[in-house]
């Protein structure tokens, strides 16, 4: 037997197409669960003297995705499916129903600022660690409710767990360096580009590419995972590890593609902002090709809309600029006390182009 | 304007990278036909030189640097008054007498010289 339990509604960016992104399907399991838990407390609240619910309590409860509500929002619709049998017991559907009413209150609550309802139990907020963690900034799950909608959000979501505890979990990606690993808890220490330091799980099979980048100074990682957060959100630590990937020169890809924030008229109302495909080109030629031994070098934009890369080392300053989208490259080293310089041009499309870059900032560098 | 005279230049956000001044930062724009605008440091103080150049033109400028005159004809770069509007303190450095790449190592010379002096005075300051 089916019956429609709930029409959530989903808004924000993503939910434009009128579609549901997977990772919203995690969303809708932690639901179902509080669902559950709820009205397994309703039921013994109301039965003073029980310790547990009837046999089979929950397996009367199952939520069913069936599909999207045809009227343009992004808009899925939860069916309660009952097994036949149990379809006949009836008595105690009532209490998901509740369930699914307070949740709704509460949700709202939070939202406006109102004191939580007094039959919602604290020691059940932790649901919402997970329930609406995928949610965005932006974003929004609506629950129908008698009064209008109950609006939970990124932030409203916070409120919630934070009731109950001092911290909460979010969805984070991270981008920092392998500290040491520990092999026998299966963890490691993620120094964040912002320079503190947090400990993260390591699951078995991100564990190569932790060794690969393991105290390398010029390899970063890319995190995705579930982050701890406290109340100010500062995030405490990582709880779970989803998605490991190895970002090699990471300072310097992000030096470059920092500046495809710029928009035209950046210098003086006249300044060319930097084409993104051409820093797109860039910054991938430069990343996959950048020896370990050079220092890197600081990255500015040209008011022509290229690049502009220096390398200041008493008493040399060695500039490439990179001509966009010529490719071209204009090397210059001048001695800034004797005032001598050494230019040479490049095609950077040409083989061989970028290791001569890199020979020509080399033998004016004075070794370390 | 005396050899000792400091010449007031602002630096743009985008060509201050860890607190170091990009010598582009002390290169003429194409715009600029060849002439480096600086403030005259006879005229006005580096800090009402950000205040004039972000305030009253609406310019971006995350610090103020200098050279002096004295420097700058040592590079073989002449440096004269050019008032613009009501702009007296306007003086430009002249490398019109230099090519491309001339231009460049000269800018190199002047933004290390700058940067031993120090930054006179940042915004917020």
């Amino acid at each position: 037997m089916k019956t429609e339990f709930l029409k959530p509604r989903f808004t924000g960016a993503r939910f434009d197409e009128h579609t549901l992104p997977v990772d919203v399907a995690s969303d809708l399991a932690a639901y179902e669960e509080l669902v559950i838990e709820l009205a397994k407390h309703l039921w013994l609240s109301e039965h003073p003297g029980r310790e547990r619910v009837p046999r089979g309590f929950e397996k009367g409860f199952s939520l069913h995705l069936e599909g999207m509500v045809e009227d343009g929002s992004a808009k899925p619709l939860l069916s309660w499916v009952v097994a036949g049998a149990l379809a006949l017991q009836g008595g105690n559907n009532i209490y998901f129903e509740q369930s699914r009413d307070l949740i709704a209150e509460c949700v709202s609550a939070s939202a406006t600022n109102h004191p939580l309802p007094a039959k919602f139990p604290k020691d059940l907020l932790d649901h919402f660690n997970v329930f609406g963690r995928s949610l965005r900034e932006g974003e929004a799950l609506e629950l129908p409710r008698a009064a209008g909608p109950a609006q939970l959000t990124p932030e409203s979501r916070k409120k919630l767990v934070l009731d109950a505890q001092r911290v909460y979990s979010k969805d984070v990606d991270l981008t920092g360096r392998v500290g040491e690993i520990d092999w026998e808890k299966q963890t490691f220490r993620l120094r964040l580009e912002e320079g503190a330091a947090i400990t993260a799980p390591l699951p078995e099979n991100f564990s190569e590419l932790a060794r690969q980048a393991g105290g390398k100074d010029r390899l970063s990682v890319l995190i995705r995972g579930v982050g701890v957060f406290d109340a100010y959100d500062r995030l405490q630590k990582l709880a779970e590890t989803h998605h490991l990937e190895l970002l090699p020169n990471q300072t310097l890809a992000a030096q470059i593609e920092e500046l495809a924030a710029l928009q035209d008229g950046w210098l003086e109302g006249q300044g060319k902002a930097p084409d993104k495909d051409q820093l797109a080109w860039a910054t991938d030629r430069l990343v996959s090709s950048f020896p370990e031994d050079l220092p890197f070098p600081h990255i500015g934009p040209t008011p022509e809309g290229g690049l502009f890369l220096e390398w200041i080392q008493k008493p040399w300053r060695i500039s490439a600029e990179i001509l966009l989208p010529d490719h071209r490259c204009e090397l210059q080293a001048t001695n800034t006390i004797t005032a001598k310089s050494d230019d040479k041009d490049l095609n950077l499309d040409q083989a061989g182009a970028l290791p001569e870059l890199y020979t020509f900032v080399r033998s004016h560098l004075t070794p370390a | 304007m005396q050899p000792t005279t400091f010449l007031l230049r602002q630096v743009h956000p985008q060509w201050l990278k860890d607190g170091q001044v990009l010598s582009i930062a002390f290169r003429p724009f194409p715009k600029d036909d060849g002439l480096l605008s600086v403030y005259d440091g006879d005229l006005i103080s580096p800090e009402a030189s950000l205040n004039h150049f972000t305030g009253i033109l609406g310019y971006k400028s995350d610090g103020v640097w200098a050279i002096t005159v004295r420097e700058t004809e040592a590079c073989a770069l002449p440096v004269r008054a050019e008032v613009v509007g009501h702009f007296p303190e306007h003086a430009v450095i002249d490398f019109t007498a230099h090519a491309a790449k001339e231009q460049k190592a000269k800018s190199k010379i002047l933004a290390t010289k700058a940067e031993k002096r120090g930054c006179l005075h940042k915004p917020g300051q």
